[in-house]
């Protein structure tokens, strides 16, 4: 028979069970990623010496290399010569990757999300007194994560899409499952459609919310 | 209570704008600057605050004393608590309400509590009229109501000079008279205040005193009623012939 129906059905409950681990790696390097891009975004808004220089290597480096290039690196290189990372888990290497990946490419979208704020309200701060870190956190950048929201949510699909590879060093996700299940039943294009049907249905699912979360910030202010 | 000195301000090198610059404001004093466009008005207000960092002068307020030449961030921190600044465009936090707007400077500046700051901020905004506005945000307000919230934003704040930078200069004309009417209120109540205006007939009647700023330098000096009728002055009296005829 060319197509399992019975093995079909069977794989949704046995890939789905892994769908915990997914959401876990995309949240925590959602997490990882609204930090550490604030970070570099705030660091090349004001050109921080040194450390502007250091996040302009990092972000050239991080955009110029494909994600499983940068995960091989943090789980199987890296440790060759820093035994001290030999420690780390699969699960560490996968959300730190992703984390990196996705901040080389969101510190830009924040940066102009600083840059649009206007200077005015910003020289507001400053002559009321306030010190850059206050006219920082209270001014700029609530209005700089509402103009990111958009972006953000985009740069989260891709963190979703690139938990994927979790399963290269030897995450049981959503994908490692599948994969497994094809090597056990050879039943390669039952697995692989029952995974792009979930990971469609979960990225229309954030895309929804993402949308409910949008409408919600544009009238905000 | 405001002393400058000898405050210079040059942009990259080109034409000085600001060339030493001495003024002395009294406790209550309300002074109108005026002159041509493009001769320094609003870089001296803005050297007064340091928003623009003079190359050089003294300026002296209300006990503390900072030479610009080498003034220290903190020296700049304590002399801008001293003033308060009403902006051309407004300039209110876009992410805050008009309440939150005003509550602000006694919240990160003075460190008040919220309900002392709420309090106080629900009184200055009745004060400019506009306490059934206190949760809209600066999108939803006009411009005229947007920077009467500027002007109660201002008055938060414990500065003792209150700056105003052109406030009606980007306002339509028929909400130039309402902002008119708080700075009236507000000169009334004894606050000393920095006007830069093109609104004559309005600084005639509020000023004490009018400097006149020409080329970087005060031309003229006096009060309303000298610079505008008795000016010994040629350049002043054309200048102000022409902007009253407007």
């Amino acid at each position: 028979m060319l197509f399992d129906i019975n093995n079909f059905t069977s794989l949704f409950p046995i890939v789905l069970s892994a769908l915990g681990l997914t959401s876990e790696i995309a949240v925590w390097s959602l997490i990882g990623t609204l930090i550490l891009s604030v970070i570099i975004a705030i660091t090349r808004y004001y050109r921080v010496p040194v450390m502007t220089q250091f996040f302009d290597v990092f972000i050239t480096i991080f955009r110029a290399t494909p994600l499983v290039v940068e995960l091989f690196m943090i789980f199987f290189a890296l440790p060759c010569i820093f035994p001290a990372l030999r420690a780390m888990t699969p699960f560490q290497a996968t959300v730190l990757s992703l984390i990196f990946n996705t901040s080389a490419f969101m510190a830009e979208s924040f940066r102009a999300a600083l840059e649009s704020v206007d200077k005015g309200q910003i020289e507001a701060c400053y002559s009321l007194g306030m010190t850059k870190r206050q006219a920082m956190t209270r001014v700029i950048l609530p209005q700089a994560f509402v103009v990111a929201v958009p972006s953000i949510g985009n740069h989260f699909i891709g963190i979703i899409k690139g938990t994927a590879l979790g399963f290269t060093v030897g995450l049981a996700d959503v994908m490692g499952t599948a994969k497994m299940e094809a090597a056990l039943s050879l039943r390669f294009f039952e697995a692989y459609l029952c995974v792009t049907i979930v990971y469609v249905a979960i990225v229309l699912a954030v895309e929804f919310l993402l949308r409910l979360i949008e409408r919600k910030m544009q009238n905000l202010y | 209570m405001l002393k400058i000195s000898q405050l210079r301000k040059t942009f990259n090198n080109t034409m000085p704008v600001l060339k030493g610059i001495d003024l002395t404001l009294e406790q209550g004093e309300v002074m109108a600057v005026i002159g041509p466009s493009g001769t320094g008005k609003s870089t001296l207000l803005r050297c007064i605050n340091f928003l623009e960092r003079p190359d050089s002068g003294v300026i002296k307020i209300d006990g503390i004393k900072v030479n610009a030449s080498r003034a220290k961030n903190s020296e700049i921190y304590k002399l801008r608590r001293k003033t308060s600044m009403v902006f051309q465009n407004y300039n209110l936090f876009k992410n805050m309400t008009a309440l939150e707007n005003v509550m602000e400077p006694m919240i990160t500046i003075q460190k008040l509590d919220r309900k002392t700051a709420e309090e106080r901020a629900h009184d200055l905004l009745s004060k400019v009229g506009l306490s059934d506005k206190s949760g809209f945000y600066p999108r939803k307000m006009s411009g005229g109501q947007q920077q009467r919230v500027g002007i109660a934003r201002a008055l938060a704040s414990d500065a003792k000079v209150i700056l105003f930078d052109e406030p009606t200069s980007s306002l339509d004309p028929e909400l130039i008279g309402e902002v008119l009417d708080v700075i009236r209120r507000v000169a009334k109540a004894n606050i000393t205040m920095l006007i830069v205006t093109h609104e004559m007939k309005f600084a005639r009647e509020i000023a004490d005193t009018m400097i006149f700023l020409e080329d970087g330098v005060v031309a003229g000096k006096g009060t309303p009623e000298e610079i505008f009728e008795h000016s010994g002055n040629e350049r002043i009296r054309r200048f102000v012939n022409r902007v009253m005829e407007a």
